[in-house]
């Protein structure tokens, strides 16, 4: 094994001991907790699903009575944790630490640390091999190492251009959570498939009916004209909510003065190198600092329209994702996408045109319609 | 079939609002409306994380270095890194481009010419000078430079005077489609909006407010001319900001101009509606909108649009552009293309732009010095203001429309897009295709360059500045005039130059700085001391702290030193074996530096380098796989 601490000891021609620090006292009031340490600097290390962890191991969490304690947050809260702390010192991080149950994180100065004290660990490596980094000072019980599943190898780099850290399945943390506490319990989860934008929650109107929308008065509402279209009811739309719009069709100058005031952005698609926007259309967008963009699904026409359009971002409407193969009877999925149309709510485009509520079904569809919306799917079984 | 020829631009991004910018921008969507070439472009101020870059007609990397912390580098590596000497050569090898187009600053360029590809691609320069003599920079890259082009045609007669023949002037592009002058009706409907008399006599001037715009100058100018013709109803309409640079509000009161008599463009950040009038302070309520505090004169931050700019230059009947030196100065041609007279400073860039041919009239000035550079700068003369702006009142109206039409035409023949595309055209297609087969690796200095025997002195000076220091000189420059002094007046031999020129090579190798930090230290522990030098990470500090007891037990007479970033010290502080903890620096990378070597001491017994094999060089990982046949834990 080439630990990187080995590497050292080598270099200065010593053995290894134990580092040395004066933990600073910080009051906790939970009795028996886990650390969590969110990595959401280095991007290579940013695991974005500690929140379906947390939601998967709750049952068990609840019935051990072990809260879970986020460190070093820096105002970035996972979802489900019990508390979460920030802007504490470096030696108040490690009386915490000191003090835990068990600490969850990526490799880095707390998970060392634990090591250090004999703190169970769950450590998640996103650019770097498990052996070089890992928990030098755990014995094997007291640590669970899950590497990502790289396609090829760690980019060993704070950029990781795939983000493969999230390729680590939840349940594979809750499980080595679990097995660590030696409590002989199983997760009943897998997940199959976790599409790159399923983070994002996305709310899409049909302005074919109005209906109110239960949102915070911030919240963006896409319409989507191209899916359905009622002037008068896209207009109730637009001047209600903030929106983006994504439509098929031009503006005119009339429908824009009324719409302006809320409209964040707007995307126009266009399939034909001839095709153009009017300049009077873009000069009121940009003067009213609405952000634009062209679409288009024909690869063919990507650069011409946007020679022809230099100042606006031209981008390719790529919508075809190839359907996943590992799918099966009792596949279910989370959608971050919800489809509003006449006053009914859908999880994706697919269960709006089949007419099956969100309501009804959490079920895929195996259509293509599906699949190219796959990046806003979390797809897993579960048994009942 | 022949292959497209590779044309890398090197310049401001595209997308940015720059003058570099925007002509980056221009000739590049020439270039690649032609289909002829294959158009790559390297983006100075952005990096490659950067989504724009993805987003182009054409492949475009950043030139930022990644992953380099700027304030870990020195001033000048910043200022270097930003013009992207950095990042150029990874670019040049993954690009291999027949021809490189570098426009920006000529300064921009320090050193490319110790670039392995350097002129082994064909290499243009299209650069901005403004003031004579000329910078000695752009003289000594000169000889460096195959296909020089300036953006004036004073700097073009003034490096051809000193014998560089192969200098031109190729102007940078204006897009003439964003101005033009409106119809009548248009232009008094604007003189309305502003409250402006349809008879008053508008002269503008449209600029940053930089100390090199002569404000002092045209107020003088325009006062002399209300005080000649008092019943005129002159206007002067300065549109910039009035919150940097000269105080011109203060000017107006000391010269007892009345105020009303001077305009300026107020914008709304709010509504982004403009207006022109007399000045009355900044942050005001916005009349339009009723935003609050949101008007203030144009600026950089919050300026009018080139759509409302086009209507400013619109309420103009004449244009008024004195200055002490420019590169182009583009707001000249885009009066010109609103169809106005030009009164512009005979000097610089301006030389240009006053000539009959361009509908403009040149402003007489008077010599003064920049303190500093030494460089010559105008100061224009007022009365030539004055009287020029009579002059042009005065034309009969005729012969005035016939100059204004002129002035357009002589912009469009001369900077539009398409013109300047096409001589860009024609220069890149009569450059050679380029064979990479020279290596894009590290120039190395000649350390032990002997010139052949009965060199004169002169070639004996040019081979060694190109052979030892990879450096292309000629009799202009400064190195040149330095050494051949010295051989002249039997200051030196040859064989001490030879020598001299060889130790500079073998520096340039070694790049070794020396820096006495020995006042860090007491004589109380000299020879006892050992350096622990760890400029990476908060993990490397934490785990090395785990070896110090044992380091201690190991030498046991020694102080241990730790040399580290400051926010790292925690991770290390409370260890009892810790003798002082120091900041990181550069320097303490050299071991003969901190160890000692020849009559050099040094300053540590030991100095140990545990990151240099898991930061510097990650040799240390072996894909998780080798093992140690010997336990390294207590």
């Amino acid at each position: 094994m080439s630990h990187i601490l080995e590497e050292y000891a080598k270099n200065l021609g010593v053995l290894i001991s134990k580092p040395i620090v004066s933990e600073h006292f910080f009051p906790i009031l939970n009795k028996k907790y886990i650390t969590l340490f969110c990595e959401n600097k280095i991007q290579s290390k940013q695991y974005l699903y500690y929140n379906i962890v947390i939601d998967i191991l709750r049952p068990f969490l609840n019935r051990e009575n072990i809260d879970i304690i986020q460190i070093d947050s820096d105002g970035q809260v996972v979802k489900g944790v019990n508390s979460s702390i920030s802007g504490l010192s470096f030696k108040q991080n490690a009386y915490v630490i000191s003090k835990a149950a068990m600490h969850i994180g990526v490799d880095n100065i707390y998970s060392h640390y634990a090591s250090s004290k004999k703190i169970p660990i769950v450590n998640i490596f996103g650019n770097v091999y498990p052996q070089v980094t890992n928990g030098y000072w755990s014995k094997p019980h007291e640590k669970r190492d899950i590497p990502a599943p790289w396609s090829v190898k760690p980019s060993l780099n704070l950029i990781d251009p795939k983000s493969e850290i999230n390729l680590i399945k939840p349940e594979l943390i809750a499980q080595s959570i679990v097995d660590l506490f030696r409590s002989g319990g199983k997760i009943n989860f897998k997940t199959l498939n976790i599409g790159s934008n399923f983070l994002n929650n996305i709310l899409e109107v049909v302005p074919t009916q109005f209906n109110y929308l239960n949102i915070a008065k911030n919240d963006i509402i896409a319409i989507r004209a191209d899916y359905g279209y009622d002037e008068n009811v896209f207009l109730s739309y637009c001047q209600n909510y903030q929106f983006v719009l994504i439509t098929d069709q031009l503006i005119t100058p009339v429908i824009f003065e009324k719409i302006k005031h809320n409209c964040k952005s707007i995307s126009i698609i266009l399939n034909s190198k001839t095709e153009t926007v009017p300049e009077e259309l873009i000069e009121a967008l940009a003067f009213h600092k609405i952000h634009f963009r062209i679409l288009t699904e024909k690869e063919e026409c990507l650069k011409d329209i946007r020679n022809n359009h230099f100042n606006v971002e031209v981008l390719l409407k790529n919508n075809k994702k190839e359907k996943i193969k590992t799918i099966g009877k009792k596949s279910l999925f989370f959608s971050s996408k919800t489809i509003i149309k006449d006053g009914k709510q859908y999880l994706s485009k697919a269960h709006l045109d089949a007419n099956e509520e969100s309501s009804q079904s959490n079920k895929i569809i195996d259509s293509d319609v599906f699949w190219n919306e796959s990046d806003f799917f979390y797809i897993y079984e579960q048994d009942s | 079939m022949k292959n497209k020829k590779t044309i890398l631009i090197h310049s401001n991004f595209c997308r940015a609002f720059t003058g570099f910018g925007k002509n980056s921008k221009n000739i590049l969507r020439y270039l690649y409306s032609t289909n002829k070439y294959n158009i790559v472009e390297a983006a100075n101020g952005c990096d490659n994380r950067d989504p724009n870059l993805k987003k182009l007609p054409w492949d475009c990397f950043g030139t930022l270095p990644l992953n380099v912390d700027p304030s870990s580098m020195s001033p000048e590596r910043q200022r270097a890194a930003g013009y992207g000497a950095e990042g150029i050569d990874n670019i040049i090898k993954e690009v291999k481009p027949d021809v490189y187009l570098g426009v920006e600053d000529i300064w921009a360029f320090q050193d490319f010419n110790k670039k392995p590809w350097w002129n082994k691609v064909n290499c243009m320069i299209w650069t901005t000078l403004d003031s004579l003599p000329i910078l000695k920079q752009a003289i000594e890259y000169a000889p460096k430079i195959k296909h020089y082009y300036v953006w004036a045609s004073f700097a073009e007669k003034a490096l051809k005077k000193i014998g560089y023949n192969h200098v031109q002037t190729l102007r940078g592009s204006v897009d003439t489609h964003c101005f033009s002058r409106l119809p009548d009706e248009e232009r008094s409907r604007l003189r309305s909006m502003s409250n402006i008399d349809q008879d008053s006599f508008i002269i503008g001037f449209v600029f940053r407010n930089q100390l090199r715009k002569s404000v002092p100058n045209i107020l003088d100018g325009f006062k002399i001319f209300k005080t000649k013709n008092p019943n005129v109803k002159a206007k002067l309409l300065l549109h910039t900001h009035w919150s940097e640079g000269w105080d011109i509000a203060e000017f107006i009161k000391e010269k007892s101009i009345d105020p009303q008599d001077i305009l300026t463009t107020y914008f709304c950040n709010q509504c982004r509606s403009y207006e022109v009038r007399s000045f009355s302070g900044q942050e005001q309520n916005c009349n339009r909108c009723r935003s609050e505090k949101s008007v203030s004169t144009t600026n950089v931050s919050f300026g009018v649009s080139e759509k409302q700019l086009n209507e400013v230059y619109n309420l103009m009947d004449l244009y008024c552009h004195p200055f002490t030196s420019g590169g182009q100065e583009i707001p000249i041609q885009e009066a010109k293309l609103t169809e106005l007279i030009t009164l512009v400073t005979d000097y610089s860039c301006g030389e240009d732009n006053c000539t009959p041919d361009s509908g403009g009239i040149p402003l007489k000035w008077n010599e003064y010095r920049e303190p500093g550079t030494q460089f010559i700068k105008a100061s224009t003369d007022p009365q030539s203001i004055a009287e020029e702006i009579e002059f042009v009142f005065n034309m009969p109206k005729d012969e005035k429309i016939q100059m204004e039409k002129k002035s357009r035409q002589w912009v469009i023949d001369n900077f539009s897009i398409e013109v300047i595309g096409k001589k860009l055209e024609e220069i890149i297609d009569a450059m050679p295709e380029i064979n990479y087969d020279f290596e894009n690796s590290k120039v190395i200095f000649n350390e032990s360059y002997k010139p052949i025997e009965n060199l004169s002195k002169e070639e004996l000076i040019i081979s060694l500045h190109k052979e030892c220091v990879n450096d292309d000189i000629d009799k202009n420059s400064d190195s040149f005039k330095f050494w051949n002094h010295k051989l002249s007046t039997n200051e030196t031999s040859p064989e001490n130059i030879i020598n001299h020129f060889n130790s500079l090579a073998k520096h340039f190798n070694l790049q070794n700085n020396q820096i006495d930090f020995s006042s860090l230290f007491t004589e109380e522990d000299e020879g006892k001391r050992i350096a622990i030098v760890i400029p990476q990470s908060e993990t490397d500090v934490f785990l090395i702290n785990s070896l110090l007891k044992n380091l201690k037990k190991q030498y046991k007479n020694h102080n241990i030193y730790i040399f580290t970033q400051e926010n790292y010290f925690q991770y290390i502080e409370d260890n009892p074996f810790v003798y002082k903890i120091f900041k990181y620096a550069d320097i303490l990378e050299n071991v003969l530096f901190m160890e000692g070597a020849g009559d050099h001491k040094g300053y540590f017994d030991m100095t140990f380098y545990p990151a240099v094999t898991t930061q510097k060089n990650i040799c240390y990982i072996h894909n998780g796989s080798n093992k140690n046949q010997f336990s390294l834990s207590e």
